[in-house]
């Protein structure tokens, strides 16, 4: 077999085919090429899945609301021109589906804003710094275990409680220190025990906070 | 009116049926940005998503009635943008190669190069289309591999497939893995 048909074998098993027996069969064969491959395609994973998410820009909201007056006042049979020209010369609101723009744009731009003041309250929903991201990928691709004493399942557990955080429910996977947000902490990547997935937190140096606890991938 | 609107997604479709206006504003505000993220990870550039996002949301705003609610509304309304974005990517493939030549100058094919490493939304650049959807909505939107599927019409094993070949050559312009181990 190629080694491009073999990568392929992998991968493909990686997500679930042909059959979930059969790719773990593939899975479980234990050879370290194998395992390697498993490591990038989860570490691949891991940074696709960490990823910022977006929101829809103000702007673009404003843009879909005179495209939606505007597609109304297409479809109005006798109206000519904007709904905003038209309600000018009313001087009333429209009704039916020819609302008005300004109180459109009104809607949308408030619920963008509540948004964004969510936001700024409670930070974004559940992805971490992109550094994280990719930190957590390399560090998981090299299999590097830089983790000191946190290595002793036990004393890692003792960590993540004393710094508030859950205790591993799996076994360590990778690790380095890494600084974050400029407090320097222990990057830990941690099985979850399903297959893609993995939970990356940071606990600073002293166990004292956690700077970061994320699960990703899958 | 209260700030949530408790309506089901097909609830506010009947409504935009019947005139209401503020019924597809709900529905832009519950998938807006979902919608979003997932035209501008595959397209990429801003501006192009943005034209995307508006021209599959206007078509679902003048054209309800091609929705028969055989699908999800969300499901629907993705499935709408989805193919705005392939029409948008294969209809403007060359202006998105003289765009990538700017922002990638060296080396043509980094993949070719196993010291390269590309940031992971500049690698998904390198993926077909077909590829490059398949894992925006998976692994980076988080779509189950079965709503993946209904969004993107086709089997669940498509899917899984075009995933897995993506992953590949983004662990590979990632730096994760050698495509010659």
């Amino acid at each position: 077999m190629t080694s491009g048909g073999w990568l392929s074998r992998i991968a493909e098993a990686d997500a679930g085919l042909p059959d979930a027996d059969r790719a773990a069969q593939v899975l479980a064969a234990g050879d370290p090429g194998t395992e390697r491959v498993v490591a990038a395609l989860t570490a691949t994973r891991a940074e696709l899945a960490l990823v910022p998410p977006s929101r829809l820009p103000a702007a673009l909201a404003a843009r879909l609301a005179a495209g939606f007056d505007a597609a109304d006042a297409a479809a109005e049979p006798g109206r000519t021109g904007s709904p905003s020209a038209t309600e000018r010369r009313a001087g009333r609101p429209s009704v039916g589906r020819a609302g008005s723009r300004r109180r459109r744009r009104t809607l949308v731009l408030t619920a963008a804003a509540a948004a964004l003041v969510a936001a700024v309250l409670t930070g974004p929903p559940s992805r971490p710094p992109t550094d994280l991201a990719t930190a957590t990928g390399r560090v998981l691709a090299a299999g590097t275990r830089d983790v000191g004493e946190l290595s002793d399942p036990a004393r890692l557990d003792s960590c993540l409680v004393r710094s508030g955080a859950p205790a591993a429910a799996g076994p360590l996977l990778a690790g380095r220190p890494i600084r974050l947000g400029g407090v320097d902490g222990l990057l830990l990547v941690i099985s979850t025990g399903t297959k893609g997935r993995v939970r990356a937190v940071v606990p600073t140096t002293d166990c004292g906070r956690v700077l970061a606890d994320v699960t990703v991938g899958g | 009116m209260p700030l949530l609107d408790a309506r089901s997604d097909r609830q506010l479709i009947a409504a935009h049926r019947a005139g209401e206006r503020r019924a597809f504003d709900e529905l832009v505000r519950r998938y807006g940005d979902r919608l979003w993220s997932v035209a501008l990870r595959v397209v990429q550039d801003p501006e192009d998503a943005a034209d995307v996002v508006q021209e599959a949301l206007i078509a679902a705003y003048t054209r309800v009635e091609s929705y028969r609610g055989e699908s999800e509304v969300s499901t629907w309304l993705h499935r709408i943008v989805v193919n705005k974005c392939i029409d948008r990517i294969r209809h403007d493939r060359s202006r998105a190669t003289r765009r990538r030549h700017v922002l990638l100058p060296t080396p043509r094919d980094p993949a070719d190069q196993a010291t390269t490493r590309l940031a992971v939304v500049d690698a998904l650049t390198h993926l077909p289309v077909e590829q490059r959807l398949a894992v925006v909505l998976v692994d980076v939107e988080g779509y189950p591999v079965a709503e993946a599927a209904r969004i993107l019409e086709c089997p669940p094993g498509t899917v899984k497939s075009r995933c897995a070949r993506g992953r590949l050559r983004l662990a590979a312009l990632l730096g994760h893995l050698r495509e010659d181990a």
